[in-house]
Parts: C-alpha cells; structure tokens; sequence
C-alpha cells in the first residue's frame, strides 16, 4: 500500500452527508468509499484497508453500536480508528457503549470534519 | 336488591353501627319493634362472627320484591377460606332468629343472605324504597366513629383518583420530552445538510458574486439560530430527564466575565457594555453551561432595549462563600406579575409575544443551570426602567477551608 494514500471508508445511509464528505474529505487529499449500510462489514473493510472508519449510529441493517463492536471484537481490524457519527445529543454515552475511538456530532462544521478525520489518522 | 345501607366490617366499632343501621332500617319501614330488634339482633350476631375472622367483610341492608311482596334483606360477604358452623355461636343463633337463612359458596367469596318477608300493609313500592335509601345517604353519622370512617373513605377516593391522575400526568410528560428529544434528533439531520451545503458553496473556488455570498452568509446565520433553538429544546428535554450533565471546575470569574462581555459585544454591537468588576474570586462552574447562562442574560438585556442603550455587569461578594454577578439593562422592565413567571417554562409575557420573537425556553434553562451550580437566582425590575437579573455562585477558597 502507497504510504500516502490516506483511504476513509464511510457508513451512512443518508445521501447528502455523504456527497459533502465525500467532497469535503477527497478536496482533503483522501481516498473516499462510502456503504449505505453495514452488510458484508468486515469483507468490506479488508478489501478497502481504510486507514479511517466513519460510523453512523443509525445506519442500517444492525445500527452503528453493533457494527462499531464488530469492528472492535475483529483482531485484524480493531487497530481501525472509528469516528462516531450521530445527531443524537448523548452520542458521547452510545460511541462510549460502541467502542468507538472518537465522535463527531451533527450538525458539524466542515472544519470539524476535516479536523476529525486528521486526528484520527495521526492518532495512530 | 335495592341496597339501602352498606357497611364495612373491619371492627367491633362496625358491629354498633350493623346493629344501629338495621334496626334503624326496620323502623323506617314500620316494622314492630319486635321485628326491628330480631332483624337487628341476627345482623350483628353474624356481623360479630365475621368480624372474629377478618376485617374485609362487607353488610348490605337492602329489599328484595317477590311479585308483589316485599323483603328486608341483609347481606354479609367475606372471604371464602372462612368457614362457619353451628360451633360458632352466633352463627347458629342468628339462623334460629330470621325466617330465610342462607350460606352460599362462590368463586370469589361467601355469602350469607337472611330475609324477613314484610306484610302487605306497609305498602312499599318503588318510590318509597328510593325515598328511603335517600334518607339513609343523607343522614348524618351515627357516631363519631362512623364519622371519621366516612371521612377515611372520602379521603381514600381522593387519594385515588389523585394518584391517577398524576400517573396520567407523568406519563403524558414522559411522552412529551420523547417527542421533544425525537423532534430535535429529525430537525438535526436535515439541518446538517442546510449548513454544510452552505459552506460548500461558500467555499467553491467558482466565482461567487458578493451579493451572492452575502446570500450564503444570511443562510449560515440562520441555520445557526435554528441549531441554538434545537440544543435549547434538547437541553429542556435533557432537564426534564434528569440529564442536564456539568463538568464543574474552579474558574477565574473576571476572567471568565470579560470573555463573555467581549463576545456578546459582537452580537449586540449597538449596546455600550459597562463593567463594574469586584475583586476577582475563584468559582466552581461548568463553563460552557455558564457561557450558555450569560449569553441568555445579555441577550435578552439587548433584546429587550433600545438601540445605544447601557449594558451594566457588575459582581459583588455579597454572602459568605458566594459571589452576586447583576446584569442590568436600561430597556422596557417587567410588572411584578412578569416578574413571577419568567423563569417559567415556555412563559412569555403577553406584551412581547407579538413584539418579539422567542419560544420561552432561555431562562428556563438559565435558572436551571443556576440552580444546578447551587446558585439562586432572581430578577428586580421596573416597567419602563429596565430589569436587573442577579444570580450567585459559590466560591472556591471558601469551600476548600470549610473542608479543611
């Protein structure tokens, strides 16, 4: 893998957020792929190899709690930085419930994103 | 049967009343007084046994018709584990006084039913039992016991039907807060959209007109208001949970207050500021709740002036271990019965509703926040003057050395 391909992979059912981040994120300099829900979860993730994962709560089929544990629960994937994603004023308590390593909550800043999405990746 | 009286028979107090009640019932009628004492005599005989074994027992006097003749009918229910036999003395003397005895079994209880048959002559009819069950509502009570008994039940009504109601008020205000919360979770989400699109546009490298980008920028201001009413409706939904959440640290206050005087000057640019400052303290605050407390305060000390008039925010050590930080303003007051309401929920004064705009939700949330950070608060005003709305905070240094 090029060192310097920083790849995002969204999971967020709703088409708009995801046209602005996608948007936002590739003018950003990332590789953007974005799922509308979270089938297939792990074969999805190790195709794509994110370096960053940006979780929805409300994203279907299970909801971004069980898919965020998933991703903890997999060895090869728990390294996996996940934003949390939600408009949900506790998000704080359900990303804390998911695992979750970070939050971003809605409405956000465009700024916000793009500071998020940094953070994460240089967390690691 | 038409029940005439009903009795409870929880003690020995109930068996003077059976016996009072019967024997008033059989004189009403026009029995002898033979009668009368037989009818009463057999009433508490079995009222007295029933009594021996429980309290949940139940007498009804009342009349039954067979055609054309008429009963007087007395009833005793209890529970269906007791059971009599002729060993139980009144039990057995009670059978031997009344004509019609009767012990029947059912499901839920038992029940002892005794009748003495009436003579013709007395006439009864339907419009005289209704005449006498009447009487027998109306009349006063017996005895001090039976009073406090009456009383006791009316009360017990009360008390459930107070119950009720406040459980159907609960619960009417549990769905309410769930709707405020699913309502702002919606609103959000669209709202998100709004703003980012917003940026979006105003960050494209295409050539964007001035007037255009001012376009942008009224819609970005919008959206923000709309978010600020959202997280205010949220955070009543959050209050009304139990949920309102601080992270309390010790905090410079004149630090803290120059800060909010230096943002709230921006938003409100045609008000002059004043500060009068005492000397600085340490508090114990959430800060962004507080910054939350003074952006309402001035706010609304902006909102509810002129144009060009004075903004004054002053602090006084006042009681032992608490700071009074005053926010006045030169604008329109408040009557007293304003005065009451305003930190009320959803209140606004009539006089401003159509002058301006708001939801009632700022101080509401502002004196919960307060209250929270064990402060009081409270509001002095004059019509036509302008209001001065204090709130305290306690101190930091004094509730180390009480600890100490």
């Amino acid at each position: 893998m090029n060192a310097k391909v920083k790849k995002i992979l969204i999971f967020d059912d709703d088409e708009d957020i995801v046209s602005i981040c996608t948007f936002i994120l590739e003018e950003d300099g990332w590789e953007v792929l974005a799922y509308e829900d979270c089938n297939y979860l792990s074969e999805r993730i190790i195709s794509f190899a994110p370096n960053v994962i940006l979780m929805d709560n409300w994203i279907p089929e299970e909801g971004g709690i069980t898919a965020t544990r998933q991703i903890k629960a997999n060895s090869s994937l728990a390294h996996i930085p996940v934003i949390y994603f939600s408009a949900n004023s506790n998000i704080e308590t359900l990303a804390a419930n998911a695992g979750a390593d970070l939050i971003l909550s809605k409405p956000f800043d465009l700024d916000q994103l793009r500071q998020i999405t940094t953070q994460a990746i240089d967390a690691r | 049967m038409t029940a005439i009286v009903s009795i409870s028979l929880e003690n020995e107090m109930d068996l003077v009343l059976a016996h009072k009640r019967s024997m008033k019932v059989a004189e009403r009628l026009g029995l002898t007084v033979a009668t009368q004492t037989t009818f009463a005599t057999a009433v508490s005989e079995i009222a007295r046994t029933v009594i021996e074994h429980t309290d949940t027992g139940t007498l009804e006097i009342g009349l039954e018709q067979h055609t054309t003749r008429y009963s007087l009918v007395a009833t005793v229910t209890f529970e269906k584990e007791i059971r009599f036999t002729n060993a139980d003395a009144g039990f057995y003397y009670a059978q031997k006084l009344v004509p019609e005895f009767e012990l029947s079994e059912s499901a839920n209880s038992n029940l002892i039913t005794m009748k003495i048959g009436l003579p013709r002559s007395l006439k009864l009819d339907p419009v005289k039992i209704n005449l006498l069950k009447n009487y027998f509502e109306e009349e006063s009570p017996l005895n001090a016991y039976e009073e406090i008994k009456q009383r006791n039940a009316t009360l017990n009504r009360l008390a459930t039907e107070k119950e009720e109601e406040l459980r159907q008020s609960k619960l009417i205000d549990e769905k309410k807060t769930e709707f405020i919360s699913v309502a702002s979770h919606e609103i959000k989400t669209p709202l998100t959209i709004l703003k980012a699109y917003t940026q979006l546009a105003n960050a494209t490298k295409e050539p964007v007109s001035d007037h255009l980008r001012g376009l942008l920028n009224k819609i970005d201001i919008q959206s923000n208001k709309l978010h600020a009413l959202v997280q205010q409706l949220l955070d009543i939904s959050k209050i009304e949970n139990g949920n309102l959440q601080y992270n309390i640290q010790p905090a410079n206050l004149n630090e803290f207050l120059r800060r909010q005087i230096a943002v709230m000057a921006h938003i409100l640019p045609h008000h002059r500021f004043e500060i009068i400052l005492g000397g600085d303290v340490q508090v114990l605050i959430d800060e962004l709740r507080m910054e939350q407390v003074m952006a309402n305060l001035l706010g609304n000390a902006g909102k509810y002036s002129d144009k060009n008039t004075r903004i004054l925010l002053q602090t006084m050590k006042t009681a032992p271990g608490s700071v009074t930080i005053t926010i006045s303003d030169e604008g329109r007051g408040m009557s007293a019965e304003v005065m009451t309401s305003v930190f009320d929920k959803f209140y606004r004064a009539k006089d401003v509703i159509k002058s301006h705009t708001g939801l009632g939700m700022g101080l509401y949330i502002t004196s919960k926040i307060v209250t929270d950070h064990q402060g009081k608060i409270w509001v002095e005003s004059e019509e036509g003057k302008g209001s001065a709305f204090c709130f305290t905070l306690p101190l930091v240094i004094e509730n180390n050395e009480r600890e100490s």
